[in-house]
């Protein structure tokens, strides 16, 4: 809550919901602005904005303060509705599948979504951009205010501060980039060895693009259809394309071989390897195939001197770098609390901003008035102007020891009580306007 | 003789800094702390046992043993210039070492040949020499080991064991031939300086003589087929690390078994 305000925050994700009914809960770009303004449309909802993702549909707002559980669960009910169709997603089904917060732990949730704490894979980045993305759709459809906004803003922060405090970006968990990780951990650094990539397919596009970060001292790709190779090389701009039939020219001078095609039968059998390892005076070759069904041989990796990994090898990596990661994610969450936390106390304060205000506001009339009748009718009416400028500082210094005293009493209430209470207590004591007749 | 403190310190120190090492191990990338405590305890051990080598060459009678610690000390810096270059695990392998000819120098002190007076320049050079191939043996050896226990963690697909601590087969690779060239130069030219030594300078032939000179060239011939084997018949990696296990051992045995009969192996 803050100024008479709620954050909340409504969704389902990839624990609440199954992938048909998050099929069917996905927003296109188009649908989320559409949706925006009817959101805000609502007189409970003031903020709004929406983050849509394939494992993820979340409503994050800020409303009035009677913007209750139902309210909130009712609000999603019919966005849903006016996006998809009534009855598209039986209303019992959605509400078994939706969560939803308020307050700080809506903060809370919105810090860990936007830092991938909460996603499937945890620590991934992506969520990070879609979330930047869903509050600049929500600043140009006008739905995001101030209150959102600092809260995007400190999600964002959290996020840097989860990212470099922790190592939970530290290891890679996608099979390509383990490959190349695997390949810069057995060479010490690929950047002086020569890598072949076999394949030009997505696991294989994945794997050159990270092998090309660290440098390697020549790439060579190779594919079937040779124009592929070629493709990818020019997008690349680096490397070397060849087609499938070069492959007894090229293997010998490969240190490392990544292999992601999608043939039905090996493409590299023993003899060839056996070839190139002579030919290599025995050097080591590391053979990653990362392609389902193999394209190498398993018995390759018996011969001496070749190191063959395949996708269950790299699996088992990555089940470690995820253990990994999941570590660090506790450390992360710990640093959300605490970013949380910092935001609820600016919010807090936000809060009690109009009856601390309207407090000193009250105190000014009072001194303003109180001076005025005694300087025109009382006994002080042949003050000089030194003599009523010092009197009126003095007032002021009054007035505003007293304001600070209250405020610091509001802020940090005696146990057992809260700071609404104290500011209610505030108002109710002295005749303080409320916010908007504050501001009219 | 109040550098004995220094060797009796050096000895706690290579046994602690050795079971701190080989705790670590197992899994070194993770066990951080007793590797930095063993390599700790190692640098000590290498002050304390360079300062007793120094002590015992200058200041006391000369006997066979002195060489055996400048030996210790030369193999302890080599290790410590390798642990700050990236291959951390050696000490697990020269540090129980250092403790076992330690020990044996200490049970075998002062009963073996009193050379008496302090040899002369070519004499020196020849033991120099001699002691540099040694711990450029023991070296390639330590690095042997590592590659083969790498080699093994690679094809049995174990890896988590490939760290920071345990360096890439490539390097590892380099690293082993690199020591073997300069174990190779400094045993061709202790033998040589041992040939001049023996053939021109002293007058009465060294008892064990023969013995030493066969053993010597046997160590030296056995270091240039690895090299062989390695840079003309294109022999793995593995094949030239088993190779190096195997010319330590013929080390080993010069050494110790020489320093029984007496003088400098």
């Amino acid at each position: 809550m803050s100024g008479g305000k709620t954050i909340f925050c409504v969704g389902a994700n990839h624990n609440t919901a199954h992938l048909d009914l998050r099929e069917k809960l996905f927003l296109s770009f188009d649908a989320i602005e559409a949706a925006l303004p009817d959101i805000c449309a609502d007189t409970a909802v003031d903020e709004v904005m929406i983050l849509s993702t394939c494992n993820r549909l979340e409503v994050i707002g800020a409303g009035s303060d009677d913007l209750n559980d139902e309210k909130i669960i009712r609000l999603y009910q019919a966005m849903q509705e006016k996006a998809h169709g009534r009855g598209v997603i039986s209303e019992a089904k959605l509400r078994e599948s939706i969560y939803h917060f308020t307050g700080k732990e809506a903060v809370n949730h919105i810090f860990q979504v936007a830092s991938g704490l909460d996603s499937l894979v945890v620590g991934e980045t992506q969520i990070t951009g879609q979330f930047k993305d869903a509050a600049r759709v929500s600043r140009e459809r006008k739905t995001m205010g101030s209150l959102l906004d600092r809260i995007s803003q400190d999600a964002l922060h959290a996020c840097k501060k989860v990212r470099t405090l922790t190592d939970i970006g530290r290891k890679p968990v996608s099979i390509s980039h383990v490959a190349i990780d695997l390949a810069n951990r057995l060479y010490g650094h690929i950047s002086g060895h020569k890598l072949l990539v076999i394949g030009a397919g997505e696991m294989a596009v994945v794997a050159s693009r990270t092998a090309l970060k660290y440098d390697p001292k020549e790439m060579f790709i190779m594919n079937r259809t040779l124009s592929k190779a070629e493709k990818l090389v020019t997008e690349l701009g680096r490397g070397q394309a060849f087609g499938l039939e070069d492959l007894s020219t090229i293997l010998p001078q490969a240190d490392v071989i990544i292999s992601a095609t999608g043939a039905e039968e090996a493409i590299i059998d023993v003899d060839a390897i056996k070839r190139a390892r002579r030919a290599r005076k025995n050097q080591p070759l590391f053979l990653i195939d990362i392609a389902l069904p193999r394209d190498i041989e398993p018995e390759c990796g018996n011969l001496e001197d070749i190191y063959l990994f395949d996708i269950d090898d790299l699996k088992q990596v990555v089940g470690e770098h995820m253990e990994e990661r999941r570590a660090a994610a506790e450390k992360g969450r710990r640093i959300i609390e605490e970013q949380a936390d910092a935001t609820m106390r600016w919010l807090n304060n936000i809060r009690l901003k109009p009856a601390l205000s309207g407090f000193r506001n009250y105190l000014d009339d009072l001194i303003k008035r109180e001076t005025e009748k005694t300087l025109t009718k009382g006994a002080l009416r042949d003050l000089n102007e030194v003599q009523v400028k010092g009197l009126m500082r003095l007032m002021q210094s009054v007035a505003g020891k007293i304001a600070g005293d209250a405020g610091t009493h509001v802020n940090t209430p005696p146990e057992g009580f809260y700071q609404e209470q104290m500011a209610a207590a505030l108002a109710a004591l002295f005749p303080i306007p409320d916010k908007k007749e504050q501001e009219s | 003789m109040y550098y004995h403190i220094f060797l009796i310190l050096a000895v706690f120190a290579y046994a602690l800094a050795s079971g701190l090492f080989l705790h670590a191990f197992p899994a070194a990338g993770k066990r951080r702390l007793p590797r930095q405590a063993g390599f700790a305890l190692y640098l000590v051990a290498a002050v304390c046992v360079t300062i007793a080598g120094a002590g015992s060459w200058f200041m006391d009678s000369y006997y066979s043993q002195n060489s055996g610690l400048v030996l210790i000390a030369v193999i302890s810096w080599i290790t410590v210039i390798s642990y700050l270059r990236g291959l951390q695990l050696m000490g697990l392998f020269t540090a129980p070492l250092a403790t076992l000819i330690l020990l044996f120098l200490a049970l075998t002190y002062p009963g073996s040949e009193h050379l008496g007076s302090p040899p002369g320049p070519v004499a020196t050079v020849h033991i120099a020499l001699a002691i540099l191939g040694e711990a450029c043996g023991v070296t390639a050896f330590a690095i042997a080991l590592l590659y083969l226990f790498q080699q093994r963690a690679l094809k049995k697909k174990e890896l988590g064991f490939i760290n920071a601590a345990t360096p890439s087969l490539d390097r590892l690779d380099r690293s082993l031939i690199i020591s073997l060239w300069c174990g190779f130069t400094c045993f061709s030219l202790a033998l040589l300086t041992g040939a001049i030594y023996t053939q021109f300078i002293i007058p009465n032939p060294v008892p064990g003589l023969a013995l030493k000179v066969v053993w010597a060239l046997a160590v030296w011939a056995w270091y240039l087929a690895t090299l062989l084997a390695r840079n003309f018949f294109g022999q793995s990696g593995g094949m030239v690390s088993r190779m190096s296990v195997a010319g330590f051992l013929l080390l080993a045995v010069s050494f110790f078994g020489l320093l029984q009969i007496g003088g400098e192996s």
